[in-house]
C-alpha cells in the first residue's frame, strides 16, 4: 500500500475557505489569474520563475506576517524591496517582537492590533478583541480626565486613573490600621474598665479599711479611758481597804510604819502596781520603781488618782488624806494601736517600680502606660499591615502590570515568579495561558502563511500546466515536420526541442509538486495506533533506494501509543521526512534513515515520531525557517516538503522540530499528543 | 537671637515644671554664732498646720506624727553645699497621761523629750528648728563677701515602703508574674509624681547671713 498523496489532477479539491484567508483570496479580484502567472513567468526557465516566485512569495509571507496579530507593521515601517538573487529568500521574520526593536507610541485608538486583527481570521479574531477591549477604557470626553496613559515597555495604554485612596494597597493598609485602631482601642477601653472596675473594689475596700480604722479610734479612747477607770476602781477599792483596816483598829494613823506595811502589803498583791502612796497626816510610800522601771517599748506607767483616803481611829479623831498610785501597762496594744495608724497612712499608697505613689496617680499612670502600649501595638499592626499589603499588593500590581502590558500587545510579557500561594498560582495560570496563546498565535499564523502559499501554488499550478501540453505538442510538431533538407537546421531545430522539451519536463515536475502542496487535504482525526503507522509506512516504503547500500531503519513502536490522528497524512509526512533525507545525502554517499516512535521523555501524555538521517545536518540558525514554504538548499528541492509535514503536524495539534541526530545528520521529530481512550 | 531665646525657653519650661513642687519659700530666719557653731532658728508652721483637720485629728488619736528637716547650708552664687544636717521630730499625743510628746532626734546626739500638755505648745515647739545647728564657722569664711544661706525642707510622715504592705516579689519572677513585673515596670515609666509625704514644705533663708570680722 503506498502512501497517498496529493494528487495532481486540477479536479481534485480545492482547500476550504478555512485553508485560506478570506484576504488573501479578495487580494486582487480584478487581476486574471492567468495573465498573472503569464506575466511573471513568460519567457523565463522554470527555475527562474520559481525563483521570482520565490520572491514575491517572500513578500506575499510579509503581508502574511503583517497580518498576523502579534506583528506590528504600523510600528515598523516597511523596508524597501529589493530584488532577490537567484535561489535566495528574503528570510522570514520571527513571529514574536524582537526585544531591541525601537519603541513605538501608540494611542488606543491607532492600535494597529485593532487594524490587524481586523485582517485575521475570525476566530483568533475573536479571543484577541477580547484582550483588546479589556484595556481599552471608554473613550468618550467625559471620561477622559479619568483616563492616564501609562508607558508599558514599547507601548502607551490607556488605564483607569486611580487615584491614592483608590488604590488596592492604600485601602488594604487602611482597612487594616482600622481593625489595628479599633482592637486596640476597643482592648484599651476594656483594660480601662477593666481598671476602673478593680480600682472601685479596690477603693471601696480602702474605704472599709478606712472606717474600720475610723471605727477602731474611739475603741482604742475607750479603752484608755476604761483601763484608767479600772485603774481608778481599784485604786478606790485599796483606799477603802486602808481605811477599813484603820476603822477597825488593825491600823493606826499614827502609826507610819503600820501604814507603809499595809502598802506594801497591797503592793505584793497587785502585780502591775508600781507605787502606792498615801498623803496627809499619815503619808506613807510603797513602790518598786526598779523592779518594773518604765520603758516605752515594755512598759507604760500609768498614774492613778489620787483618790481621798480618810483613816480614822475608835478613839481618834479622822485624817483626811489621799491615795495615789502607779500602774504599768503592757504597751502591746499600744503599739498594735500605732501599727494601725500606719497602716491607716499606707492604704492609700501604693509601690510601683520602686516608687510610692498615690493610688489616683497610679490609675492615672496604668491609664498611659496602656495607652502608650497601645500606640506601640497599633504602629507595630500598622508597620507589619504596610509590609503585609505592600507584599500582597505588589503581586498585584506585578499581575496587573503584566496584563496591561499584554493588553497593550506585549505577548511577550510574563509575570515574574510570585510564590506559592493563590497569587502565585495565578501568575502561573497567567503565565501558562499566554504561552498558549504565543502558541496558538504562532500556530494560527503559520497556518495562514501555508494556506497563502497553497492558494498560490494552486493557482500558479493551474496557470503553467494548462499551456504546457499545447506547447510540447508544438514542439513535437516541429520536430516531425522537420523536412531534413538542411542538415544544420535540423540539428538546430533538433536541439531547440530537446530544449524545450527538458524545460517542459521541469515545469510539469515543478507544477506537479505545486499541486501536490495546494491539495494537502484536511486532516480526518481518529483513533490511531501509531505501530499501525510504522508498520504501514515501513511497508509501503521498504526501499529506500536502489542503492544497496542505503539503509532504512523502522524501529518497532510500542503497541499502546495511541493518537488521533490522520494515518495517511502523517504516513505522507513520513514520506516526506525520508524523502528529505534521502535527497540530501544521496550524493554524499550511502544513505542511512531510521523512524522511530517513543513516548515524549518528561512529558507524559505526549509521543515522538523521529526520522534520523546521516546527512549534512541542519544549522541551528536554520531549523525554525526550514518549515517555511519553499525554503529549501537542494537545488531541485522545492522547499515544500516541511512545509507540508508542518501544516499536518499542526493539523495534528502537535509540533515539529529539528534536532542533532544520532546519525550524525539532522532529526527532525514530530510531538503528538496521546490519544486516551474514555473510561 | 529669637530661636535661641525660643529654644531656651522650650527647654526651661519642663524644667520649671518638675520642679515646681520643690520650689522653696523665701523665709526669714535667725542666725547665731555660738562657738564654733552656726545657730539657726526658724518657724514652719505650715508644716504641721493646726487648720489641717485631717492631721489635727490623726495627732489626737495619739497616732504618732513625724517631722523630718534636712537643712543644707549654700554660699551664695555657689551650688555646692557647705554644710547638711538633718533633724527628726516626732510629736505624739499620750493619752495614758494625757500631754503631747514632742521627741527631737539630732545624728550622733540623745534625743531630746519635751511634753506639753497643750496641743499648739507641742505643734510649735515641733515646728520650729530653735538654735539648731546649720555649720561649723571654721567651715565658712568671714566678711560681707561670703554671704550664706540655708534651705531647709521639711516633710511630715515620710512615706517609706514600711508603710506599705510588703509585695511578695518571689511571685512576681516566673511564668505570668514575670509579665507582671514587666507590666509594673512599665507601668512605672508613666509614674509622674512620686509621693515622698504627706506634706512637704521648703524654705530658703532669706536674706542670708555672713560672719562678722573680728
Amino acid at each position: 500500500m503506498s502512501p497517498r498523496g496529493p494528487s495532481d489532477d486540477d479536479d481534485a479539491p480545492r482547500p476550504g475557505p478555512a485553508d485560506t484567508p478570506p484576504g488573501e483570496r479578495a487580494a486582487d479580484p480584478s487581476r486574471p489569474r492567468s495573465a498573472d502567472a503569464r506575466d511573471d513567468f513568460a519567457g523565463s526557465s522554470a527555475r527562474r520563475a520559481r525563483d521570482d516566485f520565490a520572491g514575491s512569495s517572500a513578500r506575499g509571507r510579509d503581508d502574511l506576517a503583517g497580518s498576523a496579530p502579534s506583528s506590528d507593521p504600523r510600528a515598523r515601517p516597511r523596508e524597501p524591496s529589493r530584488p532577490l538573487a537567484p535561489g535566495k529568500r528574503e528570510p522570514s521574520r520571527p513571529l514574536a517582537r524582537p526585544a531591541g526593536r525601537p519603541p513605538s507610541t501608540v494611542t488606543p485608538a491607532a492600535r494597529p492590533e485593532s487594524a490587524a486583527l481586523k485582517s485575521s481570521t475570525d476566530a483568533p479574531q475573536r479571543s484577541f478583541a477580547s484582550f483588546a477591549r479589556f484595556s481599552v477604557p471608554d473613550s468618550r470626553p467625559s471620561d477622559l480626565s479619568r483616563i492616564r496613559m501609562t508607558r508599558i515597555g514599547q507601548r502607551i495604554v490607556a488605564a483607569p486613573r486611580v487615584p491614592w485612596w483608590g488604590r488596592l494597597e492604600s485601602r488594604v493598609i487602611t482597612a487594616l490600621v482600622c481593625l489595628g485602631i479599633l482592637c486596640v482601642g476597643a482592648s484599651a477601653y476594656l483594660v480601662a474598665l477593666t481598671v476602673q472596675y478593680f480600682e472601685g473594689i479596690v477603693g471601696s475596700a480602702t474605704q472599709k479599711s478606712d472606717d474600720a480604722v475610723a471605727l477602731a479610734l474611739p475603741f482604742y479612747d475607750g479603752y484608755v479611758k476604761a483601763r484608767k477607770e479600772t485603774y481608778r476602781a481599784r485604786l478606790e477599792a485599796m483606799a477603802r481597804e486602808v481605811e477599813l483596816a484603820s476603822a477597825r483598829g488593825e491600823l493606826a494613823a499614827d502609826d507610819p510604819a503600820a501604814v507603809r506595811e499595809l502598802l506594801h502589803e497591797l503592793l505584793r498583791r497587785e502585780a502591775d502596781l508600781v507605787e502606792l502612796q498615801a498623803q496627809g497626816p499619815h503619808s506613807a510610800l510603797a513602790e518598786r520603781r526598779a523592779l518594773l522601771p518604765e520603758d516605752e517599748g515594755a512598759r507604760i506607767w500609768v498614774m492613778s488618782g489620787p483618790v481621798p483616803l480618810n483613816m480614822s481611829s475608835p478613839t481618834g479623831p479622822i485624817d483626811q488624806g489621799s491615795l495615789a498610785a502607779i500602774f504599768a501597762l503592757d504597751p502591746a496594744l499600744d503599739r498594735d494601736y500605732q501599727s494601725l495608724g500606719m497602716i491607716k497612712r499606707g492604704l492609700d499608697y501604693v509601690t510601683v517600680d520602686g516608687n510610692v505613689v498615690d493610688r489616683g496617680e497610679l490609675e492615672r499612670a496604668v491609664y498611659r502606660a496602656i495607652g502608650a502600649a497601645s500606640a506601640l501595638v497599633l504602629m507595630v499592626a500598622f508597620i507589619a499591615g504596610f509590609l503585609l499589603a505592600r507584599a500582597t499588593t505588589r503581586k498585584l500590581s506585578m499581575l496587573s502590570d503584566a496584563m496591561l502590558r499584554v493588553a497593550g500587545g506585549d505577548l511577550l510579557a510574563r509575570v515574574p515568579e510570585l510564590g506559592n500561594d493563590e497569587l502565585g498560582q495565578l501568575g502561573a495560570a497567567f503565565n501558562g495561558m499566554l504561552d498558549e496563546l504565543a502558541s496558538a498565535q504562532r500556530k494560527l499564523s503559520y497556518l495562514q502563511r501555508v494556506g497563502a502559499w497553497q492558494e498560490m501554488a494552486r493557482r500558479i499550478a493551474h496557470e503553467i500546466k494548462n499551456p504546457l501540453t499545447p506547447i510540447q505538442l508544438a514542439a513535437q510538431q516541429l520536430r516531425e515536420k522537420d523536412p531534413g533538407t538542411d542538415e544544420n537546421f535540423s540539428r538546430l531545430l533538433r536541439s531547440s526541442v530537446e530544449i524545450v522539451e527538458d524545460e517542459i519536463e521541469s515545469l510539469r515536475r515543478m507544477v506537479t509538486s505545486f499541486s501536490r502542496f495546494a491539495k494537502v487535504p484536511e486532516a480526518q482525526l481518529e483513533p490511531t495506533v501509531v505501530a499501525r503507522i510504522l508498520a504501514e509506512f515501513e511497508r509501503a516504503y521498504g526501499h529506500l533506494t536502489e542503492r544497496e547500500s542505503d539503509v532504512l531503519e523502522v524501529m518497532p513502536a510500542p503497541p499502546s501509543l495511541a493518537i488521533l490522528g490522520d494515518r495517511q497524512l502523517l504516513k505522507q509526512c513520513l514520506v516526506n521526512l525520508v524523502e528529505n533525507a534521502v535527497l540530501s545525502q544521496r550524493q554524499r554517499g550511502p544513505v542511512h534513515v531510521r523512524v522511530t516512535a517513543r513516548p515524549a521523555e518528561g512529558e507524559p501524555g505526549f509521543v515522538e515520531l523521529r526520522v534520523d538521517d546521516n546527512g549534512p545536518g541542519i544549522e541551528p540558525e536554520r531549523r525554525e525557517r526550514v518549515f517555511e514554504p519553499y525554503e529549501s538548499t537542494r537545488k531541485e528541492g522545492t522547499g515544500l516538503g516541511l512545509a507540508i509535514v508542518k501544516k499536518v503536524v499542526l493539523d495534528h495539534n502537535g509540533e515539529v522540530r529539528v534536532e542533532d541526530s544520532e546519525l550524525g545528520g539532522a532529526a527532525v521529530v514530530i510531538r503528538l499528543p496521546l490519544h486516551e481512550p474514555p473510561g | 537671637m529669637r530661636r535661641r531665646a525660643l529654644l531656651l525657653a522650650g527647654l526651661s519650661l519642663p524644667l520649671l515644671g518638675a520642679s515646681g513642687l520643690e520650689l522653696l519659700r523665701n523665709r526669714r530666719a535667725k542666725f547665731e554664732e555660738v562657738g564654733d557653731g552656726v545657730l539657726m532658728t526658724v518657724a514652719m508652721p505650715e508644716l504641721l498646720p493646726t487648720r489641717d483637720v485631717d492631721a489635727m485629728a490623726s495627732l489626737e488619736s495619739a497616732f504618732a506624727t513625724t517631722l523630718v528637716f534636712e537643712i543644707v547650708v549654700y554660699r551664695a552664687g555657689h551650688s555646692v553645699p557647705v554644710d547638711q544636717r538633718s533633724r527628726v521630730v516626732k510629736i505624739q499625743y499620750n493619752p495614758w497621761k494625757e500631754r503631747y510628746v514632742v521627741t527631737t532626734s539630732d545624728p550622733g546626739r540623745a534625743p531630746q523629750i519635751r511634753y506639753y500638755t497643750e496641743r499648739d505648745e507641742a505643734i510649735a515647739r515641733a515646728t520650729t528648728l530653735d538654735r539648731v545647728r546649720v555649720g561649723r564657722v571654721s567651715a565658712l569664711q568671714r566678711g560681707p563677701d561670703a554671704v550664706y544661706f540655708a534651705t531647709v525642707v521639711g516633710q511630715r510622715n515620710p512615706i517609706d515602703r514600711d508603710l506599705l504592705a510588703p509585695q511578695s516579689g518571689d511571685e512576681w519572677d516566673r511564668g505570668q508574674g514575670r509579665d507582671l513585673s514587666v507590666f509594673s515596670r512599665w507601668v512605672g515609666i508613666f509614674v509622674r509624681a512620686t509621693q515622698s509625704a504627706e506634706q512637704t514644705f521648703a524654705i530658703k533663708t532669706v536674706p542670708g547671713f555672713y560672719l562678722v570680722s573680728s
